[in-house]
């Protein structure tokens, strides 16, 4: 089997602009979580957001290509211009392919230009219309970085990051592409927004992941890019190894249409399936950053699965959910939690869950409670449920 | 590459539902599109509608109350498909059956009520019923509750190739042995706001001057005819058909996906940046290089789209060209996102039944276009291989390369 290697990582989200931003925020146990400010939040149950502030193109960005972006095309244009410039890797020489998850595309312009209709606006940007499908963003990308591999869209609710990255692994392995420019993105719009409030699942206070009083999510944007490559064509070319992705587990609940399955059994054979294609035991497991939602239901299914999959590891281990730090980035968030066991990983620290004051008797693991902590970990899992019970869930592995 | 076994066909169609109904309606030349009544003066009034059919025969009720149109077009096409290769979820192992959805939009008329109703009467007003269904793995997990089912489960999306592309994934499950069958497809719905864009951009028939139609490749195209449906793939290892003793209609041997330098809201101007691909492609995946006796083609009567195919194609295929029949079932469905779905069945059916299916509409070829084009009526021929192709606006273009399965 080939192996699959990360040698570039990039980032934006309300933590920060770029990869070292994160980590910072993530050793000092920073939240992103302030009040709304993209759109008005009155009428809802809550302003909190993880927001990206003051999101402009950046200057190394087309004025042409700048006007035509949704906000989704320039967070993901943003994050994947420095996991490229880290890779080092010539996006335009290679057939370098590109798999990207989100959920909402261009629907924050959209559904303004949308809106702007229904009150009768005379003077409207119709090309707006044209950023609406989800798949856009991948040929800007593609456009703007001159790519010329194959490109894919994934849209599995809040696991289409990782599945993004898990379909990049195997278009390796099966040799489609020599590297893939993969990760997720999403943008903060009224219709999630609106969509999440009614479901009732959207906490009044920063969300509390594990935490007895938890009571919802908080809504975040961003995204997370990396470049993956077969080690060999790494080596080869002489570029630094981040760590190394050793395999993806998918599952379907086949249970509920926003709800999890309560037993955790999907998530648990998400978690199997991974640890089997990964070939790794359960006790090589280190750190999970955890799918931590903090609506009631996701935080006790999480638990089961973890200790369904990883038996007596999963009382041993550290286990956080950095959606306390960044929000809930939907279709970026496993892009951007990969990210986080990157960090882990590499610089010798576990991120916390915030905002975790009351243990749930029902949530009995160790969640690293509001601060980081000193911890070299080797291998690590990262988890990702979406609606329509989509589970995923990666494993990583340190180099070195 | 290890070939991958298509044993059932699952097709919700402007034509027809089911395998037998959409291949007799396109053999037969028959175009779903009609006009459409309530369209105000001077608009182009032609689109390719769904019939109105049973989704309670294909879905359980607590699900079919909720499921939106496009939901329940995907599962009554996997229900369809899982019949017709006469599986079930028990026979093959519920955790071992996957699903791969391709879609452009999902349900977008539902999205539209959506937004409809939250900017008159207000997020306090906004039906939490509504919104699961706008996400776009909506169907893929309706689907999943319907069967039963706990394999890999994805969503895709690639512009107009994201039912091309739910095929070449679901493959790739199979070869990765993260499934041993999935359910592969797509579907898409008509929508005003969709057929607003492209009016408002000028690409649909007749806007342009010239009769209101759909006739891909002709010479006298003039634009683009929307329509909607959904189909499914059953899709299985050969050796697994094999031994179970299923009807194969076709392998897919291998795909290839690229991109080509393209405006990201258009179709490219120019194939030569593909050709050397697609022949690499095909150099690698086919037993002979003049071995393609079929191409069905992604063509839907722009003029820029169909051009491109056949400027590509000419490209690759030389001199052979005048030996390889070329097609496009666009005429008779109208072109909408995982159209891709459908054009993958036709393609099956046709080299199952050694059957070149008709191309509506179609007069005479751009002049000097060198392939021997598909006419009006069906077309028994002898083909062994086909190249189902697909070009995105965008530049993303897939080739999947289809073979009769040996007897």
């Amino acid at each position: 089997m080939r192996r699959v290697v990360i040698t570039g990582a990039g980032s934006i989200n309300a933590l920060g602009n770029g990869t070292r931003a994160f980590a910072e925020a993530l050793r000092n146990s920073r939240c992103g979580i302030a009040p709304l400010t993209l759109f008005d939040a009155s009428g809802y149950r809550t302003s909190c957001a993880a927001e990206v502030r003051d999101l402009t193109p950046p200057a190394w960005l087309k004025p042409a290509v700048a006007r035509h972006s949704s906000r989704s095309d320039l967070l993901a244009l943003i994050a994947a211009h420095e996991a490229l410039a880290q890779a080092g890797a010539d996006s335009a020489a290679s057939g370098l392919g590109i798999v990207l998850g989100t959920t909402v595309g261009g629907m924050p312009g959209w559904e303004e230009y949308f809106r702007q209709g229904l009150v009768g606006q005379r003077r409207r940007r119709h090309a707006v219309a044209l950023t609406l499908p989800v798949s856009t963003s991948v040929d800007v990308l593609a456009a703007v970085f001159g790519c010329s591999g194959p490109r894919l869209t994934l849209s599995t609710a809040c696991s289409s990051g990782s599945n993004a990255l898990g379909v990049a692994v195997d278009w390796i392995r099966a040799e489609r592409a020599p590297a893939v420019l993969c990760g997720g993105v999403d943008a903060l719009c009224r219709m999630t927004f609106s969509g999440f409030n009614a479901l009732q699942a959207l906490d009044a206070v920063p969300c509390r992941p594990f935490d007895r009083d938890r009571a919802g999510l908080t809504l975040g944007e961003g995204a997370a890019m990396f470049v993956l490559e077969e080690r060999e064509h790494a080596r080869a070319r002489g570029a630094r190894i981040l760590a190394e992705f050793l395999g993806y587990g998918v599952s379907a609940d086949a249970h509920h249409i926003t709800q999890p399955r309560p037993d955790g059994a999907g998530a648990a054979q998400a978690l199997q399936r991974a640890l089997d294609d990964s070939r790794v035991r359960a006790d090589e497991i280190d750190y999970v950053n955890a799918h931590g939602t903090a609506t009631p239901l996701n935080d006790v299914l999480e638990t089961r699965a973890l200790k369904a999959a990883l038996g007596a590891r999963a009382h041993r281990i550290p286990i956080s959910s950095t959606k306390s730090m960044v929000g809930h980035c939907l279709g970026a968030a496993g892009a951007i939690e990969a990210l986080a066991c990157i960090v882990a990983l590499r610089e010798g620290f576990v991120p916390p869950t915030l905002h975790l004051e009351h243990p749930d008797p029902e949530c009995d693991l160790d969640y690293v409670p509001n601060r980081s902590r000193p911890h070299a970990v080797h291998t690590v899992m990262s988890n990702s449920y979406g609606f329509g019970g989509n589970n995923t869930s990666i494993v990583l592995r340190g180099v070195g | 590459m290890r070939p991958i076994a298509v044993t059932g066909l699952g097709i919700v169609s402007p034509i027809g539902i089911g395998r037998q109904d959409f291949w007799e309606a396109l053999c037969a030349g028959r175009s779903g599109i009609r006009a459409r009544p309530n369209v105000a003066a001077g608009l182009p009034r032609l689109a390719a509608a769904l019939p109105t059919f049973a989704a309670r025969d294909f879905i359980r009720s607590p699900h079919l109350r909720r499921a939106d149109p496009v939901s329940r077009t995907i599962v009554a096409a996997a229900r369809l498909a899982l019949a017709d290769a006469q599986l079930t979820p028990e026979s093959i192992g519920p955790e071992r059956l996957g699903i791969t959805v391709g879609s452009v939009l999902g349900d977008i008329n539902e999205s539209v009520e959506y937004l409809r109703r939250l900017f008159t009467k207000g997020a306090a007003l906004v039906s939490p019923m509504m919104f699961p269904n706008l996400v776009l793995n909506a169907a893929a997990s309706y689907t999943a509750m319907e069967l039963g089912c706990t394999g890999a489960n994805l969503t895709v999306s690639q512009g107009e190739l994201s039912g091309e592309q739910a095929i070449a994934v679901g493959c790739d499950l199979i070869r990765a042995q993260r499934a041993d069958v999935v359910l592969a497809g797509g579907g898409d719905t008509l929508s005003d706001v969709v057929t607003a864009t492209y009016r408002r951009f000028r690409a649909l028939s007749g806007q342009r001057g010239g009769t209101e139609w759909s006739s891909p490749y002709d010479a006298h195209r003039n634009g683009v005819v929307l329509g909607e449906g959904g189909a499914m793939l059953v899709l299985e290892s050969t050796d697994a058909a094999r031994a179970r003793g299923a009807t194969i209609y076709a392998e897919i041997v291998d795909h290839c996906s690229f991109g080509v330098a393209a405006p990201p809201y258009a179709w490219p101007r120019r194939a030569a940046a593909a050709a050397p691909r697609l022949r690499a492609f095909l150099e690698r995946t086919l037993p002979a290089p003049a071995g393609v006796d079929l191409v069905c083609g992604s063509a839907n009567s722009s003029r820029r789209l169909d051009g491109c195919e056949v400027d590509l194609l000419t490209r690759v295929f030389g001199e052979a060209a005048a030996g390889v029949a070329l097609t496009s079932i666009k005429g008779a469905i109208g072109e909408f996102g995982a159209a891709g779905a459908l054009t993958a069945v036709a393609a099956c059916l046709a080299v199952h039944h050694r059957v070149v299916p008709p191309l509506c509409n179609f007069r005479r070829p751009d002049d000097g276009a060198p392939f021997r084009f598909a006419q009006r009526t069906a077309e028994s021929r002898r083909i062994e291989q086909a190249l189902i192709l697909g070009i995105a606006r965008g530049g993303a273009t897939v080739a999947m390369h289809v073979r009769r399965a040996g007897e």
